[in-house]
């Protein structure tokens, strides 16, 4: 037996009436200031609605009426006829105390991290790997002639030379494991200078510039086989799914995709897509290195070429953490770490 | 006894009387900040924990904290949607989301269908989005009602917005008041409907006012870059590295600001509408009057963004909380009569679709 006092609306009009209330584990008993009974409801037929920070507590009679409590307590005490709302009591008493809330911000943090590290990868190389062969193509197709419509022209090297770079790429797709079919294509392009690209596909792609930097063919090795590890690794469809699991942890984060799109969330979106990227490049480094030691006992070319391409480019000054690409210091550094633990 | 039942009303604000004799009852909010934090805190590890299941239940307890948290005559005002009902809504679009990505990645055709769709669909999303969000907002035990119709949201969100273009989006403030007009005036407390009394002059005022401003923006702009670029044609020698250096670091410099006298000058437009719009809508015997000033709101979005960048987003439900508190108490209602005599209406429940659809995309409907 308790009492406490509310305020009835009987959900027909505006009207609040001031009430008190007589509870005693079946029944309450409602009465006005005065000590006139009004009505009594069912204890069992009455819902109480969850908890929530220090609102007040509402009780709806079976006919709709409600009632609204400051009485914390007092509805503390009801609760314990009320056994809806379990989950959302728990949540409550995560929500109540500090020790609980750091707790979720760490789980928070874990859970974020664990996205992103494994859930958002796992998942995109699940994706990939579901792809058609058909499909791959399709895509490549469109984003290489997006690509050519917009940074390349036809080549200007000299039918001799291609042939001969031609050749050397076969050889080298020769020893990669797979049915895959790789393809080189030759474009000029100012815009992008040198530098080399594939496609999911199997279409590799290298400018007049990076053929005319290269000192001797066997440079192209490194480049050709970092190439084709992108297309072995599916890394080119990957990265597409990955974005999209990017976009959908940071919406989920920022509560709507319009404020996902924004200057705020760009920031966090764009270094998790660098840092994916960074990823897949230093996979392809480690797959070239390795290819390249089984094949010439030496990743020296393919650091010589690198070193070149980073001097021409200015020294690659972008802070390692806003450029797509490992710096080049660092992949240099790794392929000698890679050659002497192999050797 | 009495000790107990007076705690009850400790609440209820000091009525003030105006000079025609009419009561006036200011808006309160008593939400803070660390409260809502925790909820929050709660709500983004449930959801990220449960694959974004829990979002439902997060978005009604976030609702729920804000309207329990508005009082006005001593009653606070209720949410009541069912989590489970958002759920549903929120699948349906994650699942169309979903098949737009895969169209988008795999085919450009089908994606443009998709998008056709959805655009086809969007009025029909808002006008069931304001029904649903009107029918679980409460009052004193009595719901609120949306009673536009779908067929008027197609012409304001649809015609209308066809017309933008081939106007030269001169229409835009009209647009946008007819917009309100829809919300406002179709709104209804019970049985009682809002009258809304806005007018297109006063937004196409404001409009005019901000467009001004912005075209000021542009035209400094282009003069900005205009110079800076011949200053960096002129230093050539030796010195290029620096000059370009100082160019990149000085339109970002200006990228910002124009990002932020764009967020204020919104700032600015909101109050205006806002108050305007408030102003200009009863319900009975009811009115209201808004008093938000365009500079407390710019302050508070300012130094609100600043808090959020430099706390790496943990000040968000701070800011939430004392935008919230400056809007709901810069509103009071003004009746000669009494808040007691509203009654009350009978409406089926309605799904969550479109309250879905529009949330995902924070498309801005309403206050």
């Amino acid at each position: 037996m308790s009492r406490f006092a509310a305020t009835l609306f009987d959900g027909k009009s505006s009207a609040a009436r001031t009430v008190n209330v007589e509870q005693d584990g079946k029944t309450l008993r409602i009465c006005g200031r005065d000590g006139d009974f009004i009505r009594s409801a069912p204890l069992g037929g009455c819902r109480i609605t969850p908890p929530l920070g220090n609102t007040r507590r509402t009780i709806y009679l079976p006919d709709g009426a409600r009632l609204d409590i400051d009485d914390q307590d007092a509805v503390a005490g009801l609760e314990l006829y009320d056994t809806k709302h379990p989950g959302m009591k728990l949540v409550h008493s995560l929500e109540s105390k500090w020790g609980l809330v750091v707790f979720s911000l760490a789980g928070l943090v874990f859970c974020v991290w664990l996205f992103i590290a494994y859930g958002i990868p796992f998942l995109a190389d699940k994706a990939a790997r579901s792809v058609p062969a058909a499909m791959t193509e399709t895509v490549s197709d469109r984003a290489f002639s997006q690509l050519d419509k917009r940074f390349l022209e036809k080549t200007e090297l000299p039918k001799s030379r291609i042939a001969e770079i031609r050749a050397y790429f076969e050889d080298i797709a020769g020893d990669m494991k797979g049915d895959l079919h790789f393809r080189l294509l030759f474009r000029k392009s100012p815009q992008i200078g040198a530098n080399a690209l594939a496609l999911p596909s199997g279409k590799v792609l290298v400018t007049d510039d990076l053929v005319k930097m290269a000192e001797s063919r066997k440079e192209f090795a490194g480049i050709f086989a970092h190439e084709m590890a992108h297309v072995q690794e599916r890394h080119g469809l990957r990265m597409v799914f990955q974005n999209a699991g990017v976009f959908f942890v940071v919406s989920a984060l920022f509560g709507d995709v319009v404020s996902a799109t924004s200057l705020g969330a760009a920031l966090p979106t764009m270094l998790l897509e660098r840092g994916y990227s960074k990823q897949f490049e230093r996979q392809a480094d480690l797959a070239a290195g390795k290819y390249l030691i089984r094949r010439m006992g030496s990743t020296k070319l393919y650091r010589r070429i690198l070193q070149r391409l980073a001097e021409k480019s200015g020294g690659n000054s972008a802070p390692s953490i806003i450029s797509t690409h490992p710096n080049v210091k660092n992949r240099i550094l790794r392929l000698k770490t890679l050659e002497k633990t192999r050797k | 006894m009495e000790n107990t039942v007076s705690s009850q009303d400790h609440q209820r604000p000091p009525q003030q009387v105006s000079t025609t004799g009419s009561r006036i009852y200011p808006f309160e909010f008593t939400g803070t900040g660390s409260e809502f934090f925790r909820i929050w805190i709660v709500n983004l590890f449930l959801t990220i924990a449960t694959l974004g299941i829990y979002a439902a239940w997060a978005k009604v307890r976030t609702r729920r904290y804000f309207f329990a948290n508005t009082f006005l005559d001593g009653q606070a005002f209720d949410y009541l949607a069912d989590p489970k009902v958002i759920l549903r809504g929120n699948l349906i679009v994650a699942g169309a989301v979903g098949i737009y990505l895969l169209t988008d990645i795999f085919t450009t055709t089908y994606s443009v269908v998709v998008i056709l769709l959805f655009l086809l669909a969007l009025p029909f999303l808002i006008y069931k989005s304001l029904r649903f969000n009107a029918h679980n907002s409460a009052y004193r035990n009595i719901r609120f009602r949306f009673m536009g119709t779908a067929g008027e949201s197609y012409k304001v969100y649809a015609l209308y917005a066809l017309l933008v273009p081939l106007t030269l989006g001169l229409i835009i403030p009209y647009w946008v008041f007819r917009q309100k007009d829809y919300f406002f005036g179709r709104l209804s407390y019970g049985s009682t409907q809002n009258r809304f009394y806005g007018r297109p002059g006063y937004f196409y005022a404001i409009y005019l006012l901000a467009g001004l401003i912005t075209l000021g923006l542009i035209i400094g702009v282009i003069i900005y870059t205009a110079t800076t670029a011949l200053m960096a044609d002129s230093g050539s020698s030796g010195k290029t590295l620096a000059t370009a250096g100082f160019v990149i670091l000085t339109s970002m410099l200006l990228f910002v600001l124009i990002i932020i006298v764009i967020s204020l000058l919104k700032q600015f437009v909101y109050a205006r509408l806002t108050n305007h719009c408030l102003n200009s809508t009863n319900l009975g015997t009811l009115r209201f009057e808004g008093s938000l000033k365009a500079w407390e709101l710019m302050w508070i979005r300012f130094t609100n963004i600043l808090a959020i960048i430099f706390s790496a987003g943990l000040l968000i439900p701070w800011a939430r909380v004392r935008r919230a508190r400056y809007i709901i108490e810069h509103i009071r209602a003004i009746t000669p009569g009494s808040l007691e005599d509203f009654a009350a209406a009978t409406e089926t429940d309605q799904s969550a679709i479109g309250e879905a659809a529009v949330d995902f995309f924070d498309i801005e409907i309403g206050l």
